[in-house]
Order: C-alpha cells, then structure tokens, then sequence
C-alpha cells in the first residue's frame, strides 16, 4: 500500500514537471518565433492597433487598393479599435 | 523505490531536483532581456502638411529569432488630432502596404476633492508587427492629411514623427505569462513534493502533553509538528519578561510499548501580544526516520505553566501533528531511533 503510493506521487511529480517544462518550451518559442505573424504578401493585412486603417488588403498575394473612404474622421473619439471607420 | 530513484544523492528523503524547477520561469525573462539589449533603429521625420516623406532605408530581416516591429510616433501639440498617411515602401520603391492613422492628443485639468492637477491623454502612435516575407531594405513614406485643434480649425505644422525599427522583437505579454504560468506549475510541483504525506494525524490537548499512536514509518522521514499556547489567568498586561527556553520531552515508543526514542530539548518561547491579549507560544518541528513501518506511540510534552516575575501562564491548548513520508529540499536535522540504523 505504502509502495503503491510512493510510486503513484512519483508518477504525478513527473507529469507536472513535464508539464511545467512543455509551458514554458512552448510559451518561450511561441513568443520568439510568432508562427502567427502577418507576412507580406499574405492574404489580408497585418493587426491593426487604435485609429489604424489599412488602405487595402492582400488577395492572392497582391495588395488590392481599398475604395476612397468618406471623410468621417471628426477627432476627438476616444480611444479603442472601434473608434474610426 | 520511488523516492530513492527520485532522491538526492545520500539521504532518500532529500529530494533537490524539484526545485530546479523554480529556475524555469527565468527562461521566458531572460530572453525578454536578450530582446531588450536589441537598439532598435531609430527614424526622424520632419513632415509639412501636403508633402509626402521618406524616411531613411532600414533594413527588415526574416526570420524565426524574433521579428520586425515598426513603430512610430507623431509629436503633436496638445488638444489636437492628426491624419497621417503612412506607406511601407519596398527596396524598389514599390508601395507595398499603406496605412492611416487618426491621432489625437487632449489634456485638461482636474479638481477633485480640494486636489487639482492635469492630465494628458494621446493616441498618436502606431506599432506594425509583421515578417516582410524576405529580408531586405524598405523605406517610410509619411504623409500628413489633417492636423487640427479641437475647433476643427488647422494648426501650423510640420510635425515631427519618430520611429524605430527592430529586427528581433518578441511577444512580450506571451513570455510574462509563461513566466508566470511556470511559476504556478513549479509551485504546484513543490507542493506535490513537499507539501504532502502518507499519512498525518493531528490531536488536539488541553494539558501541556500529547500522544498519537499510528501506523507509521517506510521512504521518507516524520514530522513531528508541536504548537502550544500559555494564558494568563487574567487580562492584565503580563509584568515581566517572556520566560526562559522550555523543556520539550518527545518519547516514542513501538507496537510493543518499547520506548524506542526519549528526547530532550530545550525550545524558545516566545511573548506575542495582540489588540490587548498576551500569551507565550511555542512552535517546534522534530523529524525522525522510522525505517520499519508499524505502530508507533509519540508522547511530547511540554511545562505546564510558566512562572515568570510575578506571572503565572497556563497552558491553554498544545497542539501535535504527525506527519508520515515527508520529503524535504535540505538536510534537517533527524532524531536518532534507538535500535534503528541512522545514517546522518
């Protein structure tokens, strides 16, 4: 019974040192190497930050002018991604 | 045994290797550091209202050690907001990503509460992540639409805008939460290590002694926790000094009522007060290692009543703990068992 116990604390000390270790691998090189990142050419356009609007997009690696916009920008609309356009 | 394949080099029940995996967590902060010794390249603009202008060529690399980030900055007068085009030009001065930003920047003062001061607030930058799919160089043209005051009116410009660009950023949030998300695991993995036993019982006494009796012994060592309190029989304010060390007395006996272990140690006491209560207290940790798993008795006791200048303490409640298989990051002291072969 004793032994049985031992062994399976053991076992879970393993488990969360191999999870600890598959964290901060995967975090770590994530953070580093961004798989997720925008490329040019890549369909779409890279994250857009407040007040930022792309004037076109790629589409089958060309970058597509988007048309003219109205002049709506009247300043002074606080902050948020959802400010302007 | 898993405790001596786990276990440190000598003593089974010293397990190390856990806490090596505090120093997982410095793995994502040292590479926010790397990425913080990067100067990224800096970029001046001075851009009048109408005319379209180049930056200096800058050189974006591809790669997986990081990646580009573009940032820049407009310098705009308070209460203003700005309209300012930007274009990503590549090394042939084709136009291959084009952008505008709406910039503000307010400020005013506050009141509150006989306090005043000011305040400034400001949207004016704008960050570009992205891979430029190959490296090579490309140039900034900024262009300003609009800088205007809160009236709607035009200011006079130009306006300064700054950038900077680097080769080799990283997602800084993502590696502060790794760091953090290690740390919890690394501590959860302390706990399962440290924190736990095979068995424990506790037994609550009224006098200044107590005993347990349980099956006990086998891979790691046992802890023996005692905590006890002394009153005064009245609440005035105790006249005189804590008293001296206290005898502690631990004796541990087997299934056949052999005494196998009798121990004597003199334990600090210590005066604590609080909110105009007094008491002296007692708090000590004894560890043994029973090879041979079977019934054991642990009688511990402490005096009874302290008389120190003038002062009477009695004791208000002693409390024994028995821990069994417990594992420990140092070598602690361990209580030779009589009959029983101890290493250290």
């Amino acid at each position: 019974m004793g032994r049985w116990r031992a062994a399976e604390m053991a076992d879970e000390r393993g488990v969360m040192l191999v999870l600890a270790v598959a964290v901060v691998a995967i975090g770590t090189v994530t953070a580093v190497t961004r798989p997720g990142l925008w490329r040019l050419g890549q369909d779409g356009t890279p994250a857009a930050g407040s007040g930022v609007r792309y004037g076109g997009s790629y589409r089958a690696g060309r970058w597509v002018a988007a048309p003219p916009r109205r002049q709506d920008w009247s300043g002074f609309q606080g902050r948020g991604p959802g400010s302007a356009k | 045994m898993g405790s001596s394949s786990l276990g440190g080099r000598r003593d089974p029940a010293v397990l190390l290797w856990p806490l090596a995996s505090l120093l997982l967590p410095l793995l994502p902060l040292m590479v926010l550091l790397v990425s913080a010794l990067e100067w990224p390249r800096r970029l001046v603009m001075v851009v009048p209202e109408g005319q379209r202008v180049l930056s200096a060529p800058f050189e974006l690399q591809d790669g997986w050690l990081g990646s580009p980030r573009l940032a820049l900055t407009a310098e705009i007068p308070p209460n203003s907001t700005i309209e300012l085009d930007v274009a990503l030009l590549d090394g042939n001065g084709r136009t291959v990503l084009t952008l505008t930003k709406d910039g503000w920047r307010a400020s005013g003062t506050w009141a509150e509460e006989g306090e005043s001061g000011t305040w400034e607030e400001d949207d004016a930058g704008l960050a570009l992540a992205m891979r430029p799919g190959q490296s090579g160089r490309f140039q900034l043209a900024v262009q300003l639409q609009d800088l205007l005051d809160e009236a709607g009116q035009p200011l006079p410009n130009p306006v300064v805008v700054r950038g900077s660009v680097s080769n080799h950023s990283v997602d800084a949030p993502l590696l502060w939460f790794t760091a953090l998300l290690t740390l919890a695991l690394a501590q959860v993995l302390l706990l399962a290590c440290y924190g736990v036993s095979r068995g424990r019982w506790v037994q609550r006494s009224q006098q200044a002694s107590a005993a347990i009796r349980c099956e006990a012994g086998g891979p790691g060592l046992l802890r023996l926790v005692v905590v006890a309190r002394w009153e005064l029989p009245h609440d005035n304010p105790p006249l005189g000094q804590p008293p001296d060390p206290a005898a502690l007395e631990l004796r541990v006996s087997d299934a056949q009522g052999r005494i196998r272990l009798q121990h004597r140690e003199m334990v600090a006491v210590a005066h604590r007060s609080n909110d105009g209560d007094h008491w002296l207290s007692v708090r000590h940790t004894l560890h043994l290692r029973l090879p041979e798993r079977g019934s054991y008795r642990f009688r511990l006791q402490l005096p009874e009543e302290f008389r120190v200048d003038g002062d009477t303490w009695d004791i208000e409640w002693l409390q024994l703990s028995v821990e069994d298989g417990r594992m420990t990051a140092w070598p602690v002291s361990v209580l030779p068992l009589d009959g029983a072969v101890e290493g250290r």
